[in-house]
């Protein structure tokens, strides 16, 4: 719910107005109730009388008549003198009576007893009577002590009556009579009764006789109150008293009767005190609320008419705010143009920064790439700048280095050392001369060093310091040595031939020779010519590698194939040189190479073994697989390499110097070109040598990755020989390498073979072409195996009886198909043995070993049989139920 | 009959020296080293000694200089014969004392002309 501003404040202001007169009413019926306390409270004395006024109307009486017999004393002396006393009395009486209205009650009486003690008049109520004087008592009538006491002033308790006496005195005429008051004990406590609360009790001073309106009389109650406190009660006339926590006593004291009476009033504290405390709480309500109400009307002010001033003071305002604003948003447009602006310059300055940054990167690093250490020092002769070579090079600090330490590190041990750091020194504040100085041997660097300065002047022609320049020269110096040293092997290698060359040409052309002797010297020339022609061939071979001028044209081929080919190349080899070769057939020797290349690289090899072997002997060359690179090593049994010399084998024109070879020609350039070739190939090469006993040259070459399996099948290859149409024998293997390895042996043996790499392409093909024989591979690509092909081959009449020769590197000959293979090679196996193999099978032989099971009975048969087929048994064997029988693998030709 | 020997580690060279100088009257003995050369040197008194400076065992300069410090052999003339033409071989062989230095590839009849020049024949 949504209030006006305004009716907020003005419920502000009602609720609390409402509030306040509810709490007033309440306090005003509180206080009708309560002023009685409150005024106890406050003035002792006006309390006690009001407290005492249980006994007032007893009291009241006293003094009544006390009053009224002064007033009549005093008044008889004015009064008529012609009328009797008794007359005068009776008047004076009848005037007074209506005013005193506690006396004039029908249950008291006035009587007036004359000098001679006679009842003359009779006041009761409003009626004032003269009795007649034959019905006069005598004052006899009064009883008790009452009797004695006509004449003064008494109180007497006589029976159930009080008697209250006060004598009539007139200055002049002295005592005319007494005035009695006659009432009854019962009718004053029946006022009492009707005057005081429930709380209100009349004791004796001794405690005892109590008249309360709840009790008998003579009951006794002295037991509710202490000796102390009734003590304290007798002690005054008026007091209060505490008795306990909660209990006030308010008494009053009186003699009558010769005995002291005490009224006591006896309050609940704690009432009183909360009914203060309420009316105090209600007061302090009251001035709350009063304070609420103003503060609320306050507010209503504030707001009806503050509101007023507000709104006019704040429409001026906003129009003093809406002038400021537009010229504040002026003042905006104006500063955001001026931020755009300086963003803009930002922006600029940032791109400038970095292109500064990079061109300051980009010149560092140039600077830094140079392999000269360059180094400048300012006008103050401080290193200033230094760049990574000369950081490097000398560990320096990179600025504030001093000019004379710089110079002193950068010619440190060199030659005229003192000399140089002084021409240096010298230069540091001179901004116009240059210097160079070629050192040899810097002490710590070992380098022989090219140093440099020249100053540094800005384009206005400011001197800014001096550049050092430092640069080790030792390659460029040991580059021009092997230069000119090359030059001059080169050209003793030349001229050395062309003397020959030129000196028997010219001896030919001069002189007259014998027929033999011309020809031998024509021999000698185109001898020393081959050589010439050769050496400049291998130098420009040697110049173009080394330069990476030479194309590599690069295939896959087995090295096995490299090795054939090289091998061919020295078939006419005199007989003194045996080659072996040994290589690892089980894994695929593929290499990436130029073929070329490589067979150059076997031959120079081959070559220098048969030429460093001059008694002859074996040479070896090993194939095999190491760590995904090919290793191919070349041993000889010749003269070797003396140890000093191995480090040198493979440099250009490097030829072991010795007497046991002088003999044997040569370039230099072989082992070198060796070297560039296999480099160029990713390979390594080295020499292992024991001087007189022989030497192993190797090198290494990367191997070409698997080829991987394709799914299609391989189209056989049939490798025949002239005029031999049918292949005899089929291959099945994956392995490319062996393939080729087979084909040739077998070939030089005078089969045709056929290969196939995968199961399906095999078994197709038995069918379409005759084979005397498959060689099969166990581990084949595709799905099926060799032992698949063998059951196949032995399902189909036709192909069953084909002989079947297992080629595998598994060695599990016992598999249960064993009866139905004819051979088992086990990889690697030997080519010899592959041969010896293939002849035995294609000749219907078989060394083999034949389980039977049977008894003993049929051990004749069984000879028998066999022998029928021309087949010799070389052992017969029996365990239990099982023949052993091992055939002898020759035919019995007589059958 | 004058002796000369000659040293050089080339065969081919050796036989065209010979073949050089068989027409003179001279007495000639070979060595392929250095070594055996400058045996022969102090076995045979050769009038004259051709050298090669390439040869195994001691260079050319190096027999040069051992036959010219050596009291006995020191009038024997010598001759380096070297494929180097260049003038640093050329100071090298004036310092191992060498009488005479002939540049390969020479003439065969320069070579016999200056032989027998220094021959006196």
């Amino acid at each position: 719910m949504k209030l006006k501003s305004q009716w907020k404040y003005v419920l502000l202001f009602l609720i609390p107005l409402l509030i306040l007169v509810f709490y007033i009413n309440n306090v005003f019926v509180q206080l009708k109730h309560y002023n009685v306390e409150m005024q106890l409270d406050k003035d002792e004395a006006v309390v006690s009388k009001i407290q005492a006024q249980t006994l007032e109307h007893f009291y009241q009486s006293e003094q009544d008549v006390i009053f009224i017999a002064a007033y009549v004393g005093k008044n008889l002396d004015n009064v008529d003198q012609s009328h009797t006393v008794t007359q005068n009395i009776k008047s004076l009486l009848d005037s007074l009576m209506p005013n005193f209205p506690d006396v004039n009650n029908i249950h008291k009486e006035i009587s007036f007893i004359d000098k001679e003690g006679k009842e003359v008049i009779i006041a009761s109520g409003h009626n004032v009577q003269e009795v007649p004087p034959q019905n006069r008592l005598d004052q006899d009538y009064l009883q008790g002590s009452l009797r004695k006491r006509v004449g003064e002033v008494y109180v007497s308790f006589e029976g159930p009556m009080i008697y209250l006496t006060s004598p009539i005195f007139s200055e002049k005429q002295g005592y005319f009579g007494t005035l009695v008051l006659t009432l009854q004990k019962d009718e004053l406590l029946k006022d009492l009764q009707a005057d005081t609360r429930d709380n209100v009790m009349l004791i004796e001073d001794t405690g005892k006789y109590i008249l309360s309106p709840n009790a008998q009389r003579g009951e006794d109650f002295s037991a509710d109150f202490s000796p102390e406190v009734l003590a304290t009660i007798r002690a005054s006339q008026f007091g209060h008293l505490e008795i306990g926590q909660n209990t006030l006593l308010t008494y009053a004291s009186l003699k009558l009767d010769d005995h002291r009476w005490h009224i006591i009033k006896q309050d609940d504290k704690m009432l009183i005190t909360a009914q203060t405390t309420s009316l105090l709480r209600g007061l302090i309500g009251i001035v709350a609320l009063t304070f609420a109400c103003v503060l609320g009307l306050l507010v209503l002010w504030i707001v009806f008419y503050h509101k007023t001033v507000r709104t006019e003071q704040l429409s001026r305002e906003n129009s003093v705010l809406e002038s400021l604003n537009s010229e504040l948003i002026d003042k905006q447009l104006i500063l955001e143009e001026q931020a755009t602006l300086v963003e803009e310059l930002n922006a600029q300055l940032a791109d400038e920064s970095t292109q500064y940054r990079q061109q300051k990167d980009t010149l560092q690093a140039i600077i830094d790439s140079v392999e000269v250490g360059i180094v400048m020092t300012n006008t103050a002769q401080k290193t200033i700048f230094m760049n990574k070579a000369w950081h490097e090079t000398f560990q320096s600090t990179q600025v504030g280095l001093d000019g004379r330490m710089l110079v002193q590190n950068a010619l440190e041990g060199t030659k005229d050392f003192a000399k140089n750091i002084l021409k240096f020194t010298q230069l540091l504040d001179d901004y116009e001369e240059s210097a160079v100085v070629e050192l040899e041997q810097h002490a710590v660097l070992h380098q022989i060093i090219h140093f440099r300065t020249l100053p540094c002047r800005s384009s206005d022609g400011h001197a800014l310091g001096r550049i050092f320049l430092y640069r080790d020269i030792t390659q460029y110096r040991e580059v021009d040595r092997l230069k000119s040293e090359l030059i001059s092997t080169v050209s003793h290698e030349l001229r050395t031939p062309m003397s020959s060359i030129m000196g028997f040409a010219e001896l030919l052309l001069t002189r007259k020779l014998s027929p033999d002797r011309s020809k031998q010297y024509i021999e000698i020339i185109h001898t020393q010519a081959e050589r010439l022609t050769k050496l400049i061939s291998d130098f420009l071979d040697i110049q173009r590698i080394e330069s990476g001028k030479h194309e590599f044209i690069k295939q896959r081929i087995s090295f096995v194939e490299v090795v054939n080919n090289t091998l061919n190349l020295f078939r006419d080899t005199d007989q003194k040189h045996q080659f072996s070769f040994d290589n690892d057939l089980t894994k695929s020797l593929d290499v990436e190479c130029d073929t070329d290349k490589l067979i150059q690289v076997m031959s120079n090899l081959l070559s220098n073994a048969i030429k460093y072997s001059p008694q002859g002997g074996k040479i070896n060359i090993k194939v095999e697989s190491e760590g995904g690179f090919l290793k191919v090593s070349i041993s000889d049994h010749g003269l070797g390499i003396p140890q000093d010399a191995q480090a040198k084998l493979f440099s250009k024109f490097f030829r072991v110097d010795n007497d046991d070879r002088r003999e044997i020609g040569g370039t230099g350039l072989g082992l070198a070109i060796c070297k560039e070739i296999i480099l160029a190939h990713g390979g390594k090469i080295w020499a292992e040598s024991t001087y007189e006993q022989g030497s192993t040259f190797y090198f290494t070459l990367p191997l070409a990755e698997p080829i991987p399996f394709s799914k299609d099948l391989k189209m056989g290859r049939v490798s025949v020989e002239d005029g031999k149409i049918n292949p005899e024998i089929l291959i099945v293997e994956d392995d490319e390498s062996l393939v080729d390895l087979m084909e040739v042996v077998l070939k030089e043996d005078g089969f045709s073979t056929f290969a196939v790499n995968n199961a399906d392409a095999a078994l197709s093909l038995v069918k379409e072409k005759q084979f005397k024989m498959i060689i099969l591979d166990i581990n084949l690509a595709g799905t099926l195996n060799g032992w698949d092909v063998v059951k196949a081959l032995k399902q189909d009449k036709n192909t069953s009886n084909i002989p079947v020769i297992i080629s595998s590197v598994f060695e599990n000959r016992g598999k249960p198909q064993s009866k139905d293979i004819n051979e088992y090679l086990v990889k690697p196996f030997k080519l010899e043995e592959l041969l010896t193999v293939v002849h035995k099978v294609m000749l219907g032989n078989v060394e083999s070993t034949m389980l039977m099971q049977g008894d003993e009975a049929l051990d004749e048969y069984v000879v028998e049989i066999l022998r029928q087929h021309g087949i010799k048994v070389r052992e017969f064997k029996r365990a239990e139920r099982i023949l052993i029988i091992t055939l002898d693998g020759e035919i019995i030709n007589e059958l | 009959m004058k002796k000369i020997l000659i040293a050089d580690d080339e065969k081919s060279l050796r036989m065209l020296i010979a073949g050089t100088l068989e027409i003179g009257n001279f007495d000639v003995i070979e060595s392929d080293n250095g070594i055996e050369a400058l045996n022969l040197a102090t076995t045979e008194k050769p009038d004259l000694i051709i050298l090669d400076v390439m040869m195994p065992g001691l260079t050319g300069y190096q027999v040069c200089q051992k036959i010219k410090e050596d009291e006995q052999l020191r009038q024997i003339q010598i001759i380096i014969l070297t494929a180097k033409g260049q003038q640093a071989d050329k100071n090298t062989a004036i310092e191992a004392k060498a009488d005479y230095y002939v540049a390969k590839p020479f003439s065969p009849a320069y070579l016999l002309s200056l032989v027998e020049e220094i021959l006196g024949e």
